[in-house]
Protein backbone atom coordinates (compact mmCIF):
# COMPACT_ATOMS: atom_id res chain seq x y z
CA UNK A 1 0.00 0.00 0.00
CA UNK A 2 1.40 3.38 -1.00
CA UNK A 3 1.13 6.14 1.59
CA UNK A 4 1.37 9.82 0.67
CA UNK A 5 2.47 11.79 3.71
CA UNK A 6 2.15 15.55 4.15
CA UNK A 7 4.24 16.83 7.02
CA UNK A 8 3.44 20.41 7.98
CA UNK A 9 5.66 22.49 10.18
CA UNK A 10 3.67 24.64 12.54
CA UNK A 11 4.40 28.35 12.76
CA UNK A 12 6.68 30.64 10.86
CA UNK A 13 7.71 30.12 7.25
CA UNK A 14 11.35 31.08 7.49
CA UNK A 15 13.68 28.54 8.95
CA UNK A 16 15.85 30.30 11.49
CA UNK A 17 17.69 28.26 14.07
CA UNK A 18 17.74 31.15 16.49
CA UNK A 19 14.07 32.00 16.20
CA UNK A 20 12.88 29.59 18.85
CA UNK A 21 13.96 32.05 21.44
CA UNK A 22 13.15 35.23 19.65
CA UNK A 23 10.63 36.92 21.89
CA UNK A 24 10.69 37.64 25.54
CA UNK A 25 8.37 35.49 27.51
CA UNK A 26 8.17 35.15 31.24
CA UNK A 27 6.73 31.66 31.07
CA UNK A 28 8.87 30.47 28.20
CA UNK A 29 6.06 30.01 25.69
CA UNK A 30 8.19 31.94 23.23
CA UNK A 31 11.05 29.53 23.73
CA UNK A 32 9.65 26.69 21.64
CA UNK A 33 7.71 28.13 18.76
CA UNK A 34 7.08 27.54 15.11
CA UNK A 35 9.18 25.60 12.66
CA UNK A 36 12.07 25.91 15.06
CA UNK A 37 10.48 23.20 17.22
CA UNK A 38 10.64 20.82 14.26
CA UNK A 39 14.34 21.59 13.74
CA UNK A 40 15.29 21.56 17.39
CA UNK A 41 17.58 18.64 18.24
CA UNK A 42 16.46 16.58 21.19
CA UNK A 43 19.03 13.96 22.22
CA UNK A 44 20.79 14.24 18.88
CA UNK A 45 17.98 14.37 16.35
CA UNK A 46 15.19 16.82 15.61
CA UNK A 47 11.48 16.05 15.60
CA UNK A 48 11.20 16.38 11.81
CA UNK A 49 13.93 13.80 11.24
CA UNK A 50 12.49 11.49 13.89
CA UNK A 51 8.98 11.85 12.42
CA UNK A 52 10.05 11.17 8.85
CA UNK A 53 12.20 8.23 9.99
CA UNK A 54 9.07 6.70 11.54
CA UNK A 55 7.14 7.31 8.32
CA UNK A 56 9.81 5.51 6.31
CA UNK A 57 9.01 2.33 8.22
CA UNK A 58 6.00 1.99 5.90
CA UNK A 59 6.78 -0.26 2.93
CA UNK A 60 5.95 2.43 0.40
CA UNK A 61 5.75 6.07 1.32
CA UNK A 62 6.45 9.44 -0.25
CA UNK A 63 6.81 12.45 2.01
CA UNK A 64 6.16 16.12 1.30
CA UNK A 65 7.08 18.72 3.89
CA UNK A 66 5.46 22.16 3.93
CA UNK A 67 5.68 25.12 6.30
CA UNK A 68 2.51 26.58 7.72
CA UNK A 69 1.68 30.25 7.94
CA UNK A 70 1.70 31.58 11.51
CA UNK A 71 -2.12 31.80 11.44
CA UNK A 72 -2.53 28.03 10.93
CA UNK A 73 -3.61 26.28 14.07
CA UNK A 74 -5.01 22.94 12.99
CA UNK A 75 -3.97 19.85 11.12
CA UNK A 76 -6.80 19.98 8.59
CA UNK A 77 -6.99 23.26 6.64
CA UNK A 78 -10.33 24.97 7.18
CA UNK A 79 -12.94 24.64 4.44
CA UNK A 80 -13.00 28.41 4.04
CA UNK A 81 -9.25 28.94 4.39
CA UNK A 82 -8.03 31.70 2.08
CA UNK A 83 -5.45 30.87 -0.52
CA UNK A 84 -2.18 31.47 1.28
CA UNK A 85 1.18 30.02 0.27
CA UNK A 86 0.60 27.23 2.77
CA UNK A 87 -2.85 26.38 1.41
CA UNK A 88 -1.53 26.40 -2.15
CA UNK A 89 1.37 24.14 -1.15
CA UNK A 90 -1.00 21.83 0.76
CA UNK A 91 -3.45 21.51 -2.15
CA UNK A 92 -0.54 20.90 -4.50
CA UNK A 93 0.94 18.23 -2.21
CA UNK A 94 -2.41 16.38 -2.07
CA UNK A 95 -2.72 16.55 -5.87
CA UNK A 96 0.82 15.21 -6.39
CA UNK A 97 0.25 12.32 -3.98
CA UNK A 98 -2.98 11.39 -5.76
CA UNK A 99 -1.22 11.54 -9.15
CA UNK A 100 1.49 9.25 -7.81
CA UNK A 101 -1.11 6.68 -6.82
CA UNK A 102 -1.26 7.13 -3.05
CA UNK A 103 -3.96 4.96 -1.52
CA UNK A 104 -3.90 6.65 1.87
CA UNK A 105 -2.87 10.16 2.84
CA UNK A 106 -1.18 10.63 6.17
CA UNK A 107 -1.35 14.20 7.45
CA UNK A 108 0.85 15.24 10.33
CA UNK A 109 2.03 18.41 12.03
CA UNK A 110 5.39 18.47 13.72
CA UNK A 111 5.16 20.00 17.14
CA UNK A 112 4.54 17.60 19.97
CA UNK A 113 6.25 14.27 20.63
CA UNK A 114 4.51 10.92 20.94
CA UNK A 115 5.48 7.27 20.79
CA UNK A 116 2.43 6.48 18.67
CA UNK A 117 2.97 3.53 16.34
CA UNK A 118 2.00 4.62 12.82
CA UNK A 119 1.55 1.02 11.64
CA UNK A 120 -1.01 0.40 14.39
CA UNK A 121 -2.74 3.67 13.51
CA UNK A 122 -2.96 2.64 9.84
CA UNK A 123 -4.25 -0.83 10.81
CA UNK A 124 -7.03 0.76 12.88
CA UNK A 125 -7.94 3.11 10.01
CA UNK A 126 -8.13 0.28 7.47
CA UNK A 127 -10.02 -2.10 9.78
CA UNK A 128 -12.67 0.56 10.38
CA UNK A 129 -12.88 1.32 6.65
CA UNK A 130 -12.80 4.96 7.61
CA UNK A 131 -12.60 7.91 5.24
CA UNK A 132 -10.86 10.04 7.85
CA UNK A 133 -9.26 8.93 11.11
CA UNK A 134 -7.65 11.31 13.58
CA UNK A 135 -5.40 10.34 16.47
CA UNK A 136 -6.14 11.63 19.96
CA UNK A 137 -4.15 11.52 23.16
CA UNK A 138 -5.33 12.09 26.73
CA UNK A 139 -5.06 15.87 26.28
CA UNK A 140 -6.60 16.13 22.81
CA UNK A 141 -5.75 15.77 19.13
CA UNK A 142 -2.25 14.58 18.27
CA UNK A 143 -2.12 16.38 14.91
CA UNK A 144 -2.07 13.12 13.00
CA UNK A 145 -4.71 11.91 10.53
CA UNK A 146 -5.21 9.32 7.82
CA UNK A 147 -7.43 9.97 4.83
CA UNK A 148 -8.63 7.42 2.31
CA UNK A 149 -7.18 8.91 -0.85
CA UNK A 150 -9.79 7.24 -3.05
CA UNK A 151 -12.40 9.54 -1.54
CA UNK A 152 -10.50 12.59 -2.79
CA UNK A 153 -9.73 11.29 -6.27
CA UNK A 154 -11.76 12.86 -9.02
CA UNK A 155 -13.51 15.33 -6.74
CA UNK A 156 -14.43 18.86 -7.76
CA UNK A 157 -13.07 21.89 -6.02
CA UNK A 158 -10.28 22.34 -3.52
CA UNK A 159 -9.34 19.23 -1.54
CA UNK A 160 -9.68 21.08 1.75
CA UNK A 161 -13.37 21.59 1.07
CA UNK A 162 -13.91 17.92 0.25
CA UNK A 163 -11.91 16.88 3.31
CA UNK A 164 -14.02 19.08 5.57
CA UNK A 165 -17.11 17.06 4.63
CA UNK A 166 -15.46 13.94 6.11
CA UNK A 167 -14.90 15.45 9.54
CA UNK A 168 -18.40 14.76 10.88
CA UNK A 169 -18.03 11.05 10.20
CA UNK A 170 -14.38 10.69 11.20
CA UNK A 171 -13.11 7.82 13.32
CA UNK A 172 -11.11 8.60 16.43
CA UNK A 173 -8.02 6.61 17.33
CA UNK A 174 -7.30 6.98 21.03
CA UNK A 175 -3.68 6.64 22.09
CA UNK A 176 -2.85 6.36 25.77
CA UNK A 177 0.91 5.97 25.43
CA UNK A 178 3.68 8.54 25.89
CA UNK A 179 2.88 12.06 24.69
CA UNK A 180 4.79 15.28 25.38
CA UNK A 181 3.20 18.52 24.11
CA UNK A 182 6.54 20.39 23.98
CA UNK A 183 4.77 23.66 24.67
CA UNK A 184 7.19 24.98 27.24
CA UNK A 185 10.88 24.56 28.10
CA UNK A 186 9.82 22.42 31.06
CA UNK A 187 8.26 19.98 28.57
CA UNK A 188 11.53 19.82 26.63
CA UNK A 189 13.42 19.11 29.83
CA UNK A 190 10.94 16.36 30.77
CA UNK A 191 11.30 14.77 27.34
CA UNK A 192 15.10 14.74 27.64
CA UNK A 193 14.92 13.17 31.11
CA UNK A 194 12.40 10.59 29.92
CA UNK A 195 14.49 9.77 26.85
CA UNK A 196 17.65 9.31 28.90
CA UNK A 197 15.82 7.19 31.47
CA UNK A 198 14.15 5.03 28.81
CA UNK A 199 10.67 6.11 29.87
CA UNK A 200 9.78 6.88 26.24
CA UNK A 201 10.90 5.84 22.79
CA UNK A 202 13.13 8.87 22.21
CA UNK A 203 16.50 7.22 21.69
CA UNK A 204 19.65 9.28 22.17
CA UNK A 205 21.72 9.40 18.96
CA UNK A 206 25.24 8.37 19.90
CA UNK A 207 27.33 5.63 21.42
CA UNK A 208 26.46 4.55 24.91
CA UNK A 209 29.94 4.68 26.41
CA UNK A 210 28.84 3.77 29.93
CA UNK A 211 25.47 3.06 31.52
CA UNK A 212 23.23 6.03 30.73
CA UNK A 213 25.94 8.10 29.03
CA UNK A 214 25.65 8.72 25.28
CA UNK A 215 28.33 10.49 23.26
CA UNK A 216 27.75 11.59 19.66
CA UNK A 217 30.23 11.11 16.83
CA UNK A 218 33.22 13.43 17.02
CA UNK A 219 32.36 14.81 20.44
CA UNK A 220 35.46 15.72 22.45
CA UNK A 221 35.59 15.52 26.22
CA UNK A 222 38.72 16.43 28.10
CA UNK A 223 39.81 13.52 30.35
CA UNK A 224 39.26 15.74 33.39
CA UNK A 225 35.56 16.16 32.60
CA UNK A 226 33.26 14.53 35.12
CA UNK A 227 30.16 13.02 33.52
CA UNK A 228 27.58 11.52 35.83
CA UNK A 229 24.92 9.63 33.87
CA UNK A 230 22.36 9.76 32.61
CA UNK A 231 23.82 12.32 30.23
CA UNK A 232 24.00 13.11 26.53
CA UNK A 233 26.75 14.92 24.64
CA UNK A 234 25.93 15.43 20.99
CA UNK A 235 27.88 15.10 17.78
CA UNK A 236 30.84 17.45 17.38
CA UNK A 237 30.47 19.04 20.78
CA UNK A 238 33.43 19.90 22.96
CA UNK A 239 33.61 19.91 26.73
CA UNK A 240 36.75 21.50 28.15
CA UNK A 241 38.92 20.83 31.22
CA UNK A 242 37.37 20.75 34.63
CA UNK A 243 33.73 20.73 33.52
CA UNK A 244 31.09 18.52 35.06
CA UNK A 245 27.94 17.24 33.38
CA UNK A 246 25.40 15.85 35.83
CA UNK A 247 21.72 15.31 36.53
CA UNK A 248 20.39 13.96 33.23
CA UNK A 249 21.82 16.88 31.30
CA UNK A 250 21.95 17.05 27.53
CA UNK A 251 24.41 18.97 25.41
CA UNK A 252 23.27 18.88 21.83
CA UNK A 253 25.47 18.87 18.72
CA UNK A 254 28.14 21.48 17.91
CA UNK A 255 28.18 22.94 21.43
CA UNK A 256 31.18 24.09 23.41
CA UNK A 257 31.25 24.06 27.18
CA UNK A 258 34.28 26.00 28.29
CA UNK A 259 36.71 25.51 31.19
CA UNK A 260 35.40 24.67 34.62
CA UNK A 261 31.71 25.02 33.87
CA UNK A 262 29.11 22.84 35.58
CA UNK A 263 26.00 21.74 33.73
CA UNK A 264 23.46 20.18 36.05
CA UNK A 265 19.88 19.10 35.28
CA UNK A 266 19.96 21.25 32.16
CA UNK A 267 19.60 21.18 28.38
CA UNK A 268 22.12 23.02 26.23
CA UNK A 269 20.56 23.41 22.79
CA UNK A 270 22.45 22.84 19.55
CA UNK A 271 25.31 25.16 18.63
CA UNK A 272 25.55 26.91 21.99
CA UNK A 273 28.77 28.20 23.51
CA UNK A 274 28.75 28.18 27.32
CA UNK A 275 31.50 30.33 28.81
CA UNK A 276 34.24 29.77 31.37
CA UNK A 277 33.54 28.87 34.98
CA UNK A 278 29.76 29.06 34.83
CA UNK A 279 27.13 27.16 36.74
CA UNK A 280 24.27 26.10 34.50
CA UNK A 281 21.65 24.61 36.76
CA UNK A 282 18.01 23.64 36.06
CA UNK A 283 18.09 25.60 32.80
CA UNK A 284 17.54 25.36 29.08
CA UNK A 285 20.22 27.33 27.25
CA UNK A 286 19.98 28.64 23.70
CA UNK A 287 22.53 30.82 21.87
CA UNK A 288 21.28 34.07 23.41
CA UNK A 289 18.94 33.06 26.19
CA UNK A 290 18.69 31.03 29.30
CA UNK A 291 15.42 29.74 30.63
CA UNK A 292 15.49 28.87 34.32
CA UNK A 293 13.11 25.98 34.87
CA UNK A 294 12.38 26.54 38.56
CA UNK A 295 12.15 30.32 38.41
CA UNK A 296 10.12 30.03 35.20
CA UNK A 297 11.97 32.96 33.73
CA UNK A 298 13.76 33.65 30.47
CA UNK A 299 16.92 35.75 30.62
CA UNK A 300 18.37 37.47 27.57
CA UNK A 301 22.16 37.13 27.46
CA UNK A 302 23.87 39.30 24.88
CA UNK A 303 27.42 38.79 26.12
CA UNK A 304 29.09 35.99 24.17
CA UNK A 305 31.62 35.50 26.95
CA UNK A 306 28.76 33.94 28.90
CA UNK A 307 26.53 32.30 26.33
CA UNK A 308 26.73 32.50 22.55
CA UNK A 309 26.91 30.60 19.30
CA UNK A 310 29.80 28.31 18.44
CA UNK A 311 31.68 28.68 15.18
CA UNK A 312 30.72 25.13 14.26
CA UNK A 313 27.04 25.97 14.60
CA UNK A 314 27.43 29.03 12.39
CA UNK A 315 29.12 26.94 9.69
CA UNK A 316 26.55 24.14 9.81
CA UNK A 317 23.68 26.64 9.67
CA UNK A 318 25.25 28.31 6.64
CA UNK A 319 25.62 24.90 5.01
CA UNK A 320 21.98 24.05 5.76
CA UNK A 321 20.78 27.30 4.18
CA UNK A 322 23.03 26.60 1.20
CA UNK A 323 21.39 23.20 0.73
CA UNK A 324 17.95 24.79 1.08
CA UNK A 325 18.70 27.27 -1.71
CA UNK A 326 19.96 24.52 -3.97
CA UNK A 327 16.70 22.62 -3.52
CA UNK B 1 26.55 59.30 69.05
CA UNK B 2 27.07 57.18 65.93
CA UNK B 3 23.92 56.36 64.01
CA UNK B 4 23.90 52.87 62.47
CA UNK B 5 23.36 53.58 58.82
CA UNK B 6 22.54 51.13 56.04
CA UNK B 7 23.13 52.09 52.44
CA UNK B 8 20.45 50.85 50.11
CA UNK B 9 21.55 50.18 46.54
CA UNK B 10 18.48 49.96 44.36
CA UNK B 11 19.66 48.40 41.14
CA UNK B 12 17.63 49.57 38.14
CA UNK B 13 15.68 47.39 35.69
CA UNK B 14 18.51 47.40 33.16
CA UNK B 15 21.93 47.28 34.78
CA UNK B 16 24.73 47.67 32.26
CA UNK B 17 27.99 49.56 31.84
CA UNK B 18 26.51 53.05 32.28
CA UNK B 19 24.56 52.14 35.39
CA UNK B 20 27.56 50.29 36.85
CA UNK B 21 29.74 53.40 36.39
CA UNK B 22 27.13 55.50 38.15
CA UNK B 23 26.93 53.01 40.99
CA UNK B 24 30.71 52.98 41.47
CA UNK B 25 30.84 56.77 41.49
CA UNK B 26 28.03 57.23 43.98
CA UNK B 27 29.03 54.37 46.24
CA UNK B 28 32.54 55.82 46.57
CA UNK B 29 31.06 59.00 47.98
CA UNK B 30 28.74 57.15 50.35
CA UNK B 31 31.19 54.69 51.90
CA UNK B 32 32.66 57.14 54.35
CA UNK B 33 32.29 55.24 57.61
CA UNK B 34 34.12 52.11 58.75
CA UNK B 35 32.22 48.83 58.58
CA UNK B 36 29.44 50.11 56.32
CA UNK B 37 26.18 48.16 56.04
CA UNK B 38 25.05 47.82 52.45
CA UNK B 39 21.81 46.34 51.17
CA UNK B 40 21.61 45.54 47.48
CA UNK B 41 18.07 45.53 46.14
CA UNK B 42 17.94 43.57 42.90
CA UNK B 43 14.18 43.14 42.88
CA UNK B 44 13.63 45.41 39.86
CA UNK B 45 16.33 43.93 37.66
CA UNK B 46 15.13 42.49 34.36
CA UNK B 47 18.42 42.58 32.52
CA UNK B 48 21.93 42.58 33.92
CA UNK B 49 25.03 42.06 31.79
CA UNK B 50 28.66 41.32 32.63
CA UNK B 51 29.53 44.97 33.17
CA UNK B 52 26.63 45.22 35.60
CA UNK B 53 27.87 42.16 37.44
CA UNK B 54 31.37 43.66 37.49
CA UNK B 55 29.84 46.79 39.00
CA UNK B 56 28.39 44.69 41.79
CA UNK B 57 31.78 43.04 42.28
CA UNK B 58 33.40 46.46 42.65
CA UNK B 59 30.78 47.33 45.20
CA UNK B 60 31.59 44.13 47.09
CA UNK B 61 35.30 44.95 47.00
CA UNK B 62 34.73 48.42 48.40
CA UNK B 63 32.54 47.09 51.20
CA UNK B 64 35.02 44.29 51.96
CA UNK B 65 37.92 46.77 52.12
CA UNK B 66 36.14 48.59 54.91
CA UNK B 67 35.15 45.37 56.66
CA UNK B 68 31.49 46.09 56.04
CA UNK B 69 28.41 43.91 55.78
CA UNK B 70 26.42 43.33 52.64
CA UNK B 71 23.21 41.50 51.85
CA UNK B 72 20.62 41.26 49.17
CA UNK B 73 17.41 43.02 50.12
CA UNK B 74 15.34 41.60 47.29
CA UNK B 75 16.03 39.80 44.05
CA UNK B 76 14.13 39.30 40.82
CA UNK B 77 14.10 35.84 39.19
CA UNK B 78 16.12 37.26 36.29
CA UNK B 79 18.85 38.58 38.57
CA UNK B 80 18.83 35.38 40.62
CA UNK B 81 19.34 33.33 37.45
CA UNK B 82 22.30 35.50 36.38
CA UNK B 83 23.96 35.44 39.80
CA UNK B 84 23.59 31.65 39.90
CA UNK B 85 24.97 31.29 36.36
CA UNK B 86 28.05 33.32 37.18
CA UNK B 87 28.34 31.86 40.71
CA UNK B 88 28.18 35.34 42.19
CA UNK B 89 25.43 34.14 44.54
CA UNK B 90 28.18 32.41 46.55
CA UNK B 91 30.11 35.67 46.85
CA UNK B 92 27.12 37.43 48.40
CA UNK B 93 26.80 34.61 50.92
CA UNK B 94 30.36 35.19 52.13
CA UNK B 95 29.49 38.60 53.54
CA UNK B 96 28.12 39.01 57.04
CA UNK B 97 24.46 40.00 56.93
CA UNK B 98 23.41 43.46 57.99
CA UNK B 99 21.05 42.03 60.63
CA UNK B 100 23.74 39.87 62.15
CA UNK B 101 26.03 42.85 62.36
CA UNK B 102 23.66 45.08 64.26
CA UNK B 103 20.51 43.59 65.66
CA UNK B 104 18.97 47.02 66.14
CA UNK B 105 19.22 47.96 62.51
CA UNK B 106 15.82 48.65 61.00
CA UNK B 107 15.51 48.25 57.28
CA UNK B 108 13.01 50.42 55.49
CA UNK B 109 12.00 48.87 52.15
CA UNK B 110 11.57 52.15 50.27
CA UNK B 111 14.14 54.86 50.92
CA UNK B 112 12.75 58.27 51.68
CA UNK B 113 15.87 60.35 51.28
CA UNK B 114 19.24 60.19 49.61
CA UNK B 115 21.57 60.42 52.51
CA UNK B 116 19.59 61.50 55.53
CA UNK B 117 20.41 59.51 58.65
CA UNK B 118 17.59 57.80 60.49
CA UNK B 119 15.68 60.07 62.92
CA UNK B 120 16.04 57.64 65.80
CA UNK B 121 19.46 57.05 67.23
CA UNK B 122 18.99 53.30 67.06
CA UNK B 123 17.44 52.88 63.65
CA UNK B 124 19.26 52.59 60.37
CA UNK B 125 17.91 54.30 57.32
CA UNK B 126 18.66 52.65 53.98
CA UNK B 127 19.87 55.17 51.47
CA UNK B 128 19.50 54.90 47.73
CA UNK B 129 22.59 54.94 45.60
CA UNK B 130 21.64 53.83 42.14
CA UNK B 131 18.22 54.92 40.89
Amino acid sequence: MHIGAIVSLAGDRQRDDTSFVRRYSRNGRGFLTGTSRAYLDILGQNLLERGTAKLRQFDSVSIRTISETPASTSLLPARSAKSTNFITAWESAVARHLQEGAEQLLLMRIGSYSDLDYEGFLRFHLQRGSTLTQAYGPAGALDLALVNAECLRGTDGPYRKVLSTFISEQERFFYDGYVNPLNQPQDLRTLVEDGLAGRCGLQPVGNQVSPGVWIGAGAQLDPSVSVCGPAFIGEGSRVADGCSITGSSSIERDCEVDYGTNVDQSCVLQGVYVGVGLNVERSVVSPKKLFHLDRNVEVQIDDERLVGTTRLATLSRAAAFGRGNAE
Amino acid sequence: MDIPCAIMIKVPEVFGAKEARKLRRELKNKLTSDRPSVIVDLSRVKKIDLTGLEGLLTCMEEVAKQDGSLEIGGISPEAAAMLELTRMNHLFQKFPAVHAEDSQTVLVPEPVAETEPAPSGQAAQPQPVAA
